[in-house]
């Protein structure tokens, strides 16, 4: 299956950075978890290392198989994940508390709306590259935005606002990249704020408190703004070199909830200190401009909007996360790709990844 | 290359570069932020993680323990449990208190208000929402523990009388520090929601008490949990009080006044040691320990009898004939009166336009000194005043403590009154007329004693003429039981009364209880017991004669104050029953049983060293 021309084209910096952040991410979860009182806690940073070989399988999967192929089934993944994201709604994961975001399939939690992500990616690719700027009409805004608003809508009502929102940026990059008519453009922006009052009146009591502590953190330190005000602590502590691999208080004495998913970074900030933080988020910008890169030298107009769809992803996750927890937006469960806890965020990431290689492999051909 | 690269003007392209230049802003911003709070704000932030992590918990002193004096436990401190709720811990905090309060029995209300008034030093924060939990308490919450997520059952401790009501207004009672107490320079080491002594000696003694928290620096993580101790300073723990009160006599007195209320103290003539202080009505300190509830604390302070009054020194009422100890005094010590001095009674005396009557109708006939003291005749004791004027009378009553404050170890005690005709003239702006001086001469009128001083003047007459400070309070003992402390007997002067003056008086006291005087029924066989009967006047002298059938409330208060051994005192007694009437009748068989019970104590106690 593998010719040597796509070999050739094959880019081992893309995935060695993917794979660095990885390790990364498995060493932060051992440090954030390894003093827990629970062993199912302590065993994370394994089970985070079986998901990246799954994960690589499925890396593999994808780039053996053409992406013009991939693209064939948008269609199929996109109905086949609006089912599971219906079956959740319907109760069907069990979730306690109201929230219903994991599906339990022979003992592995997957998380639909993390593929939504990808998926959202594929379908809008496949159809954008078939139309010009020329032939977006009425009609074909009203699709593009059924095909947003079905996912957004479901993960939405999951509840889980922030992985709906990211849903967001991707869509809007992806029409930007696309050629859509600036008109159109502008007519969503204006949409999207006049409907802001009423989101906010549809939001829930904790949403709205963790909008509020973003705006004023010390207004309740010890209530919403805790989070956020002991994951800057972290942040800043950490000065330059950082207080060391197990060595920082406020991760090892677990001043920050979630901080092996959400808040991981404030782990690496407080233990690794600028210099990891920096060398982190080179990483991450190394993968981004590659996938840039791979969007300006695509094969095709699929190609490329399909590379800028993941870019998208990849972006809006880390400037989103890394946001929180340095205590510039609001706190939205939204993981750091290949570095938080999750196995769906990182088999998706993965596959986001093994697409980016894919368009790269197959410019020529 | 493909063809879209081929031209940089394609939109295509432009698009991109705009997409990529908001990416590379946006983690331009981040990265300025995280170099700006590493970097620049690193030390403020380094600072804020060290106190989150380190933190000082304080290990509370247990409180000394009060004890009689042959060391018998009067207060002390016992481990009890009580609910406490971590509110990061609850779930549905509303419905979980509606809970609670049904099996707490405390209003819901009062539990929300517990929670908020609470001081938040930190998450996961234990607030404490009852103390002194019962077994079924206890028992109900672990049952419904599943349903109660974030309430706790800890063990604390509580303040424990186990003799309940004695001498509840001696040892007095422990509560929780009040907003104003916390500014005040002597509780500057006690914190907020702490118990500190509120009355009685738990109040006057705090300081010997309450010993001195320690604490430790411990490292915690979120959830306030100990990982590691980083210093530690052992607490000292409460000294211990030594009473001079005796447990068993206490509590045999505070049985004999009944329905009644009143006030008996017992003093060692020899020390001025407080044997017994009791107080009638009582209340029980227990109910203040773990928080007294506001219907208790209602009937206490609404209680027609004022239960928290101790009558013993904060009741001030007129001696009554006891005061004629101080009149014969003032007289053979003036050369006023000698041991041959008479007076004829023939019932009544009529000074200017009114007539004064002695209390037994038709009179005594002439009577020396001795037997004017015995059988308490008035119109002796009228004439007898008139001779020796009233300043030199209340010149000794001042002498013999009266009027001034004794001293002991406890709050609010009152001073009493001795009239003066100086005093007279400036405060009531009259003439002292010679009426006045008669109502003093039996001690009515404007003068009044407490039973405190009453039992104080006493000994002083018993031992020879020493006036002790009532002691309370014998040694301070550490928290290893080894004495720190011993407190010796104050002497507030020593009186120069010729022994001649005091013999004459103390027979005439030996005559009352011994040759069918006013006191007749506080006669023992074998012990010899002197003593002075008093009836302080609710109604005026003028309208006597119907006085048996006068309602509860307007009948006179009565007195008996006395020693014993008659040759080698060795304790001295003042009983007073408010509306008891007569002295002789009410208060006297009551001394008689203390009297006997003491000696008693002591030949048990005796026997019982003899046989070790």
């Amino acid at each position: 299956m593998f010719d040597r021309r796509l070999l050739t084209n094959f880019d081992w910096s893309l995935l060695g950075a993917v794979f660095l952040l990885i390790l990364c991410g498995i060493i932060l979860i051992y440090s954030a978890t390894h003093s827990s009182p629970s062993a199912m806690s302590r065993n994370l940073f394994r089970r985070q290392t079986y998901w990246a070989m799954i994960a690589t399988f499925c890396l593999l999967l994808t780039i053996s198989v053409d992406y013009h192929q991939i693209i064939r089934y948008g269609s199929f993944f996109y109905i086949i994940d609006n089912i599971l994201l219906i079956y959740l709604l319907a109760g069907g994961g069990g979730g306690k508390a109201g929230v219903n975001r994991w599906i339990s399939f022979m003992g592995v939690s997957v998380q639909p709306s993390e593929f939504s992500k990808v998926i959202m990616v594929l379908i809008l690719a496949g159809y954008l590259s078939r139309r010009y700027k020329e032939d977006i009409r009425m009609r074909e805004m009203a699709t593009l935005l059924i095909l947003l608003s079905i996912p957004l809508v479901l993960v939405v009502k999951q509840p889980d606002l922030g992985s709906a929102l990211m849903l967001l940026p991707i869509f809007l990059i992806m029409i930007l990249v696309a050629e859509v008519p600036l008109r159109w453009l502008l007519f969503l922006g204006a949409g999207g704020l006049s409907a802001l009052p009423i989101a906010w009146r549809h939001l829930k009591p904790y949403q709205i408190n963790r909008i509020l502590s973003f705006a004023k953190p010390n207004l309740d330190p010890l209530g919403i703004g805790y989070q956020v005000l002991q994951s800057k602590i972290a942040v800043g502590s950490g000065g330059g070199f950082g207080r060391g691999f197990l060595a920082g208080t406020q991760s090892q004495l677990r001043f920050i909830p979630q901080h092996h998913t959400d808040f991981i970074f404030s782990v690496l900030a407080e233990e690794w200190g600028f210099v990891g933080c920096i060398v982190v988020i080179g990483l991450f910008l190394f993968i981004i401009l590659k996938g840039i890169d791979f969007a300006l030298h695509a094969k095709d107009r699929l190609g490329t909007i399909m590379a800028m769809g993941i870019v998208s992803i990849f972006s809006f996750h880390v400037i989103t996360n890394v946001s929180m927890v340095i205590g510039l937006m609001p706190v939205t469960g939204i993981p750091l790709p290949f570095i938080s806890y999750g196995g769906t965020s990182l088999l998706t990431n993965m596959i986001a990844i093994g697409l980016l290689l894919n368009i790269r492999m197959r410019r020529f051909s | 290359m493909t063809e879209l690269m081929q031209d940089k003007n394609d939109p295509l392209y432009r698009r991109i570069i705009l997409v990529t230049g908001f990416i590379l802003m946006a983690f331009f911003c981040i990265t300025i932020r995280i170099l700006f709070m590493q970097i620049i704000e690193g030390e403020k932030y380094r600072t804020l993680s060290q106190n989150n992590r380190i933190r000082l918990v304080r290990i509370t002193s247990p409180r000394g323990i009060i004890y009689d004096r042959n060391r018998r436990i009067l207060s002390a401190t016992r481990p009890s449990y009580q609910a406490t709720i971590v509110l990061e811990d609850t779930e549905d905090l509303d419905s979980e208190i509606d809970f609670l309060s049904k099996i707490l029995k405390v209003p819901a209300t009062k539990l929300h208000e517990k929670i908020k008034s609470s001081p938040r030093r930190g998450p996961y924060k234990e607030i404490i929402l009852k103390k002194d939990l019962t077994f079924l308490e206890v028992a109900a919450l672990e049952e419904f523990k599943l349903n109660l997520p974030g309430v706790n059952v800890d063990v604390g401790t509580v303040r424990s009388y186990p003799e309940g009501a004695l001498a509840g207004h001696v040892l007095g009672y422990v509560g929780e520090i009040s907003e104003r107490q916390l500014h005040q320079e002597m509780y500057k080491d006690v914190h907020a929601g702490d118990q500190i002594g509120q009355f009685g000696l738990e109040r006057v003694c705090n300081r010997f008490l309450i010993g001195l928290d320690g604490g430790k620096q411990i490292e915690v993580d979120a959830w306030g949990r100990e990982m590691q101790v980083l210093g530690y300073e052992t607490p000292r723990a409460g000294d211990n009080l030594v009473l001079t009160v005796d447990l068993e006599l206490q509590k045999f007195i505070e049985e004999l006044l009944g329905g009644k209320a009143g006030a008996i103290v017992v003093m060692d003539t020899r020390n001025g040691e407080v044997l017994a202080m009791v107080s009638h009505p009582s209340f029980n300190p227990n109910s203040f320990a773990s928080g007294i509830s506001q219907k208790e604390w209602s009937e206490l302070i609404h209680n027609s009898q004022y239960p928290l009054q101790n009558r013993a020194i904060q009741s001030h009422y007129p001696p009554g004939s006891v005061f004629k100890i101080i009149v014969a005094i003032a007289g053979l010590e003036t050369g006023a009166l000698n041991e041959s001095t008479t007076f004829y009674c023939g019932g009544q005396v009529s000074i200017g336009r009114w007539t004064w009557k002695c209390w037994k109708k038709g009179g005594h006939g002439r009577l020396s000194l001795h037997q004017a003291i015995v059988h308490s005749c008035n119109v002796f004791f009228y004439q007898a005043g008139a001779k020796i004027g009233a300043e030199a009378i209340a010149h000794y009553a001042q002498l013999f403590g009266l009027g001034q404050p004794t001293g002991i170890l406890l709050e609010n005690e009152e001073s009493g009154f001795i009239p003066t005709p100086a005093w007279k003239q400036k405060a009531l702006r009259t003439k002292w007329y010679p009426g006045d001086t008669l109502s003093m001469s039996i001690g009515q009128g404007y003068i009044s004693v407490t039973p405190l001083q009453a039992v104080n003047f006493i000994t002083a007459v018993a031992n020879g003429g020493t006036l002790y400070c009532p002691k309370l309070v014998r040694s301070v003992l550490n928290s290893q039981g080894e004495p720190i402390q011993e407190l010796p007997s104050q002497v507030i002067r020593q009186m120069n009364i010729s022994p001649k003056t005091l013999e004459i008086v103390q027979r005439g006291m030996f005559g009352v209880v011994n040759e069918y005087g006013t006191a007749a029924r506080a006669m023992i066989p074998d012990i010899k017991v002197a003593g002075k009967t008093g009836t302080a006047q609710m109604v005026s002298l003028r309208d006597q004669g119907e006085k048996e059938d006068l309602p509860e409330e307007l009948k006179d208060h009565a007195w008996f104050c006395g020693y014993a051994p008659f040759e080698n005192p060795e304790i001295a007694l003042a009983v007073f029953v408010e509306h008891g009437g007569k002295g002789g009748a009410t208060c006297a068989p009551i001394a008689k049983e203390i009297f006997l019970k003491y000696f008693q104590l002591k030949q048990e106690r005796l026997e019982a060293k003899g046989n070790v």
